[in-house]
């Protein structure tokens, strides 16, 4: 491990300087946990109950005749509880439904930062979907539909489930959504971690050259916008190669 | 004749040219069936986006009501709310090429950066680094098991986080009545399985990731709360994760 790495662990608490302080953070976390814990119980004695009656009102909403959850009421049940539970985490900020993606992926970024590892971790990244994501580009061109590689880029779960705070919008040739890491990234500089990371870091280092990696091997063009710091939106315009 | 024309008649000689007949045969009904999951995908997801703070706001008052709590337990983000369901209704369409789960991004994301630290060598390493970047965290942690005697306070600490939740969504996590015991599925059999048949991932074992990751992180967290965690050795046929939480010295 790099000196800068191990200068990372050296530092001091910065949040909580004074007892008063930690005692009532203490305090707080702990009226949360009593109310969160009781939510727990009360929802994993009913998460079947629970993940029935919501699909089905879901259902009834969008019009549709069935539930869309195919008899997994109660791991359906599990999401929706897990979900409260993240909405009532306040403390020490708002957290939202893609809190654990975000963290994880900072973690290893601010890693892979620190000893230098970029080119190397997105070489990897991008060969591991070059299977799927080889195919993909081949319905691409056997089809003629272009749209299918950014289809490709945001149909997975990743992808999704990062961008589940504030949502996106896609069309047949534009993808648009907010970067999702600027509230974490903000607490994590608090506490003196994720000190290497900026909104703006991530979107130049790693989510550029991943997307035309990804682009490469769909055979496509996707033209990345540069980064914004006012509105901290990111596009992405799919293209033929020419 | 425009550039995704020309793509088009390249690939078809192409595959011509290196595939039999019903090697294409196949890979147009793959294609063609994930046509159909994702129109229908896409359609649910379009429909639950257009009502997303409707579908909030309704599930939400549903729940509290099923939960025996009178107060918003969404404080007011509907529509944010509307979009996980939205967006879990449509994971849970997603049966091929096998059935994901709620924390199937997750799982991925953690599968990617374990076989990349395998591939280098740098596993140890890496372990190390998570265990000190929740250094500051988990020693406040460690102020609060002091000042209130309570070790399960630490198996709270390590099970609290998004991160680990989002993990055991799928199957769920059980505690024992004093929360100092907890039991889960190990979360990545299903995926893992699925990427070998990729051709990626192919280092990486639940035992592999039970005793390369989990249970040195876990002797790592033990040291900032001054606690010990017993973590129960790899079991292949439960696939239970157990982990129990005491003081350090008894």
């Amino acid at each position: 491990m790099s000196a800068e790495t191990g200068e990372l662990f050296a530092r001091k608490d910065t949040m909580f300087e004074t007892d008063e302080k930690k005692n009532a953070f203490m305090n707080a976390w702990l009226a949360y946990k009593e109310l969160t814990d009781a939510q727990d119980k009360e929802f994993a004695a009913k998460e079947a109950e629970i993940g029935h009656a919501v699909a089905k009102l879901v259902a009834e909403m969008l019009g549709k005749d069935t539930p869309m959850i195919e008899g997994r009421e109660a791991e359906f049940g599990r999401v929706l509880g897990n979900s409260f539970r993240t909405f009532q985490t306040l403390v020490p900020y708002h957290h939202q439904g893609n809190d654990g993606l975000i963290k994880e992926q900072l973690k290893w970024y601010e890693f892979a930062m620190r000893e230098g590892l970029v080119e190397k971790i997105i070489e990897h990244d991008v060969e591991s979907m070059r299977n799927i994501l080889g195919e993909r580009g081949g319905w691409a061109a056997s089809t003629g539909r272009l749209e299918l590689a950014l289809d490709a880029l945001t149909t997975p779960t990743c992808f999704r489930d990062l961008v589940l705070g504030e949502g996106f919008k896609l069309t047949p040739t534009r993808l648009e959504y907010k970067s999702p890491y600027g509230r974490v990234i903000a607490k994590g500089h608090q506490r003196g971690i994720w000190t290497n990371l900026t909104e703006e870091r991530i979107h130049n280092i790693w989510t550029i050259p991943r997307y035309k990696g990804y682009a490469e091997i769909m055979g496509v063009h996707f033209e990345v916008s540069p980064w914004d710091e006012e509105t901290r939106m990111i596009s992405v315009d799919v293209s033929a190669l020419s | 004749m425009d550039a995704a024309q020309e793509m088009k008649g390249e690939l078809k000689a192409r595959m011509k040219d290196t595939m039999t007949e019903a090697q294409i045969a196949r890979a147009d009904a793959i294609m063609k069936g994930w046509f159909a999951f994702n129109d229908y995908a896409l359609l649910i997801e379009h429909q639950c986006t257009e009502h997303a703070e409707a579908i909030g706001r309704k599930a939400a008052d549903m729940i509290a009501a099923e939960i025996g709590q009178s107060r918003d337990l969404i404080d007011g983000r509907d529509a944010e709310f509307g979009r996980i369901l939205g967006n879990t209704i449509r994971t849970f369409q997603m049966t091929l090429p096998y059935q994901h789960q709620g924390n199937d991004a997750l799982m991925k994301e953690q599968l990617k950066w374990m076989d990349y630290a395998q591939q280098l060598g740098r596993t140890a390493e890496m372990v190390q680094f998570d265990v000190n970047s929740m250094k500051e965290i988990f020693e406040e942690r460690r102020y609060w098991i002091e000042e209130t005697g309570d070790v399960s306070l630490a198996l709270d600490a390590v099970t609290t986080p998004t991160c680990f939740r989002d993990l055991t969504v799928a199957d769920g996590i059980e505690f024992n009545a004093d929360r100092t015991e907890i039991s889960y599925l190990s979360p990545y059999k299903r995926i893992l399985e699925k990427g070998w048949l990729r051709n990626i991932w192919t280092g990486l074992t639940e035992q592999h990731i039970h005793e390369q990751w989990t249970l040195p992180r876990f002797a790592g967290y033990q040291e900032h709360f001054q606690v010990r965690f017993e973590v129960d050795p790899w079991d292949e046929t439960t696939r239970l994760v157990r982990i129990r939480v005491m003081p350090a010295v008894e």
